[in-house]
């Protein structure tokens, strides 16, 4: 049986099951499902030694701006333009191909993809991976009025802080984020459905500060500079970087990639897909790869 | 009230009618209007038409659609002005003449014009959301301050006068016409008027009903009321007015005594009225 | 999740009461203003009556809780976005009652009027005991519609960070990552909305001893 024949069933299948044993797993121990899957290299060596210029890009069609479906129908994002900038250069065919996020590992070392590339976090998942060096940060930030005396985090301490619904920087402050405790500190924690309200109140008193992503905050604060300051302090610093198979050609393939991302990064192609995604908060001063 | 009460206890029937008043005793009409004219954007509604009732008395004013019966009645009831002439509900002037012929009105004469009659209107406009009883107590007691319990007690005499005092808890719409009619009899009635007026009198009723209609209405004019009646309907007019008068085109054109006038009119366009009425 | 839940419902609640208790009283003050014979005062609330439906809620609260500061320059603290909720909420539902008032005012037959005023009655008296007390029955029946959308209009507090309970339902949707706060949240507000509904239903047939 070939792992390129694996027919639907039989992958359903497979991926129905190592989604249960990772979500049981996942109750007894944090290192599981990272650790779990790649582990076994003679499993994986028989079907990944085969890269043969089909890279095939696995990622969250849900996810932009870095992977989702535009308007037209095809797939397209911030990571998938950059993957695609890199295929051009290696003259490997880019297959982008949405997945199932749960069976991530199982593609992964089955070899039908190639690599997770998807604004895909680093952090908690080093050991699981042969990750490139990371490329991207994502940080949630707090943007206070430039007059306001709160210097650090825990200068807000009862005060009212908001931040958007749904958004990392709430996740980050509420239970079992990794701010859980600051976000106790705070007199209050609003949300509100868009930073545009929410920056009309932080300028006049309704808030104290705005817990956001940085891009966003760059975005919004736009020329008023003046007026509004981020603190030197982050809320949450993490990092995105493209992940491939623990193997030696994974490993391999990483190095490639990550030199030609530092290429495209000198050639000013990065700058110029930042500034494509710019309105949906991508920035290059976010981009975090060293020149070469 | 106790006037009125000794007057109600002492009359051969029940209902209370008014006390006697200066006016009576000078033998002044209970209504009276004098040279009275009326139009709407230029057109003459109303052309010196002058009329009186006496108290006792039956007066219809008959005429067709557009005669200005309407507006003479809304007018003798304030509803309405006058553009010139004189009205008097017994001793007291309700128009005054200003420099240019116009009638004006006072607040303070009409607001004591208003106590001296009463109108049962064509579609009785009772009020929907009170009971019988409250469509006749409330304006006696809101409007005259009369006391509460008096007020109900004589309320209940009228409404058994008129034979509402099974229906009194009820509201209109659970009545019939003929019997919504009798209440809005009853709810003028309790304000003590000396005038009553009737829009259409019969206009609604059967014939056992349009009977019973004349008998209350001659036994209100015995107990010294002054009825105006404003109709189309020849044959009622015929039965229950002392005097009738012809309003057509604005003009009183024939007034006298119901028989006379009724059986030998004077003027050709009565007589051709009559015809036509009758058929 | 229910702590949640419900102190974000006490606060509907009170955006709720407060622009009823507010709207009504001043809805019908805006009507008779609307109906006077003043023709300044007339146009104006015509004109207030047209301003405040013809322009979204939402932009109202804005309007209210930010034009201090950024037409006046008056600096607004972290209690002020209820109060400019509680604000517009008042207004603009006044203007909304008002014109079912008027429309309600003006229903009532011409004859009521003539009749209440041979018999005597003031102006106030003939309002206060005859043209009220059916406008009141008239009315009821588009009252209830529009309190019933308040119910949930009070959600709209939530575009100026109002605690209030929707907000409430969408943070515990994001940090608990489950849509069940959203489903509880539908069913009180339902269930708030069948209680309101029950209640006007027993006022209707209260009045319901007589037919016009």
């Amino acid at each position: 049986m070939s792992n390129a024949t694996l027919n639907r069933r039989q992958f359903i299948t497979a991926a129905l099951g190592i989604t249960g044993v990772l979500g049981l797993a996942a109750c007894g121990s944090t290192t599981s499902a990272g650790s779990s899957a790649p582990s076994s290299p003679d499993a994986s060596s028989a079907s990944a030694s085969s890269f043969d210029g089909s890279f095939v890009l696995g990622f969250d069609q849900d996810f932009p701006p870095y992977g989702y479906v535009g308007d037209d129908g095809s797939y397209t994002g911030f990571d998938i333009d950059l993957a695609k900038a890199v295929c051009d250069r290696e003259g490997w065919t880019l297959v982008p191909t949405p997945i199932s996020w749960s069976a991530k590992d199982t593609l992964l070392n089955s070899g039908q993809i190639t690599c997770i590339w998807n604004g895909f976090t680093i952090e908690s998942r080093k050991d699981g991976y042969a990750f490139t060096d990371p490329y991207m940060e994502n940080r949630q930030v707090v943007v206070v009025p430039a007059s306001s005396d709160v210097r650090q985090l825990s200068d807000l301490s009862g005060k009212n802080v908001i931040t958007q619904a749904d958004s990392a920087a709430l996740d980050v402050l509420s239970e079992g984020g990794s701010q859980e405790e600051l976000g106790k500190s705070f007199g209050n924690l609003q949300t509100i459905d868009n930073y545009n309200t929410a920056f009309m109140m932080l300028e006049s008193g309704q808030v104290d500060a705005i817990a956001i992503d940085y891009p966003v905050a760059v975005f919004n604060i736009g020329d008023k500079t003046a007026d509004f300051r981020i603190l030197d302090e982050n809320l949450n610093s993490e990092h995105f970087g493209v992940g491939f198979a623990k193997t030696d050609e994974g490993m391999q393939l990483a190095k490639t990639v990550e030199a030609d991302l530092q290429a495209l990064d000198s050639e000013g192609t990065v700058k110029e897909l930042c500034e494509k995604y710019a309105d949906q908060g991508v920035s290059y001063d976010l981009w975090c790869l060293p020149k070469a | 009230m106790t006037n009125a009460e000794k007057h109600g206890g002492a009359a051969r029937r029940q209902i209370p009618v008014p006390d006697a008043s200066i006016s009576q005793i000078l033998g002044l009409p209970a209504v009276y209007v004098k040279g009275a004219r009326k139009s709407f954007s230029g057109r003459e509604v109303l052309h010196d038409v002058s009329l009186s009732i006496a108290r006792g008395e039956v007066v219809s004013v008959i005429g067709p659609s557009g005669a200005g019966k309407s507006t003479l009645l809304r007018c003798l009831t304030l509803l309405d002005t006058f553009d010139a002439g004189e009205l008097y509900y017994g001793s007291l002037r309700v128009t005054e003449q200003d420099e240019n012929g116009h009638a004006s009105y006072s607040k303070e004469a009409s607001a004591k014009a208003r106590m001296q009659f009463g109108i049962v209107f064509q579609s009785y406009n009772l009020f929907p959301h009170f009971t019988v009883m409250r469509n006749v107590c409330d304006a006696p007691v809101a409007v005259q301050g009369r006391d509460p319990a008096r007020v109900e007690a004589e309320a209940k005499r009228i409404l058994e006068r008129l034979g509402l005092t099974e229906h009194a808890e009820k509201v209109p719409n659970q009545l019939s016409g003929g019997q919504q009619q009798r209440v809005a009899i009853a709810r003028a009635l309790a304000m003590h008027p000396k005038v009553l007026y009737f829009d259409e009198a019969t206009s609604a009723l059967d014939p056992r009903l349009t009977a019973d209609m004349r008998r209350i209405i001659r036994e209100l004019a015995a107990d010294g009321m002054a009825i105006g009646i404003v109709t189309h309907e020849m044959g009622f007019a015929r039965d229950v007015s002392d005097r009738v008068a012809f309003l057509l085109d604005g003009r009183i054109v024939e007034e006298g005594p119901t028989g006379e006038v009724m059986e030998n009119p004077a003027d050709a366009r009565v007589r051709e009225f009559l015809t036509t009425a009758e058929d | 999740m229910m702590g949640m839940l419900l102190s974000g419902y006490r606060i509907s609640m009170v955006i709720f009461a407060v622009t009823l208790v507010g709207s009504v009283p001043l809805g019908m003050l805006v009507a008779l203003g609307r109906l006077s014979r003043f023709k300044p005062l007339s146009l104006l609330m015509q004109l207030f009556i047209s301003v405040l439906r013809g322009t979204p809620l939402m932009l109202q609260m804005f309007a209210a809780s930010f034009m201090p500061y950024y037409v006046f320059g008056l600096k607004t603290d972290s209690n002020f976005p209820m109060i400019a909720v509680l604000v517009s909420f008042v207004i603009n539902y006044a203007a909304y009652f008002a014109e079912i008032y008027r429309s309600g005012i003006q229903s009532i037959p011409r004859g009521q009027y003539e009749a209440a005023e041979v018999l005597g009655y003031s102006s106030r008296q003939t309002f206060q005991r005859i043209v009220l007390p059916q406008v009141v029955k008239r009315v009821l029946p588009a009252m209830g519609n529009e309190v019933v959308t308040l119910v949930k209009d009070t959600s709209l507090a939530f575009s100026l960070g109002v605690l209030e309970m929707f907000t409430q339902a969408r943070a515990i949707v994001t940090s608990q990552r489950t849509m069940a706060a959203f489903a509880v949240a539908a069913l009180i507000y339902w269930v708030t909305c069948l209680v309101i509904e029950y209640v006007m239903r027993r006022i209707e047939r209260k009045l319901d001893y007589y037919h016009d």
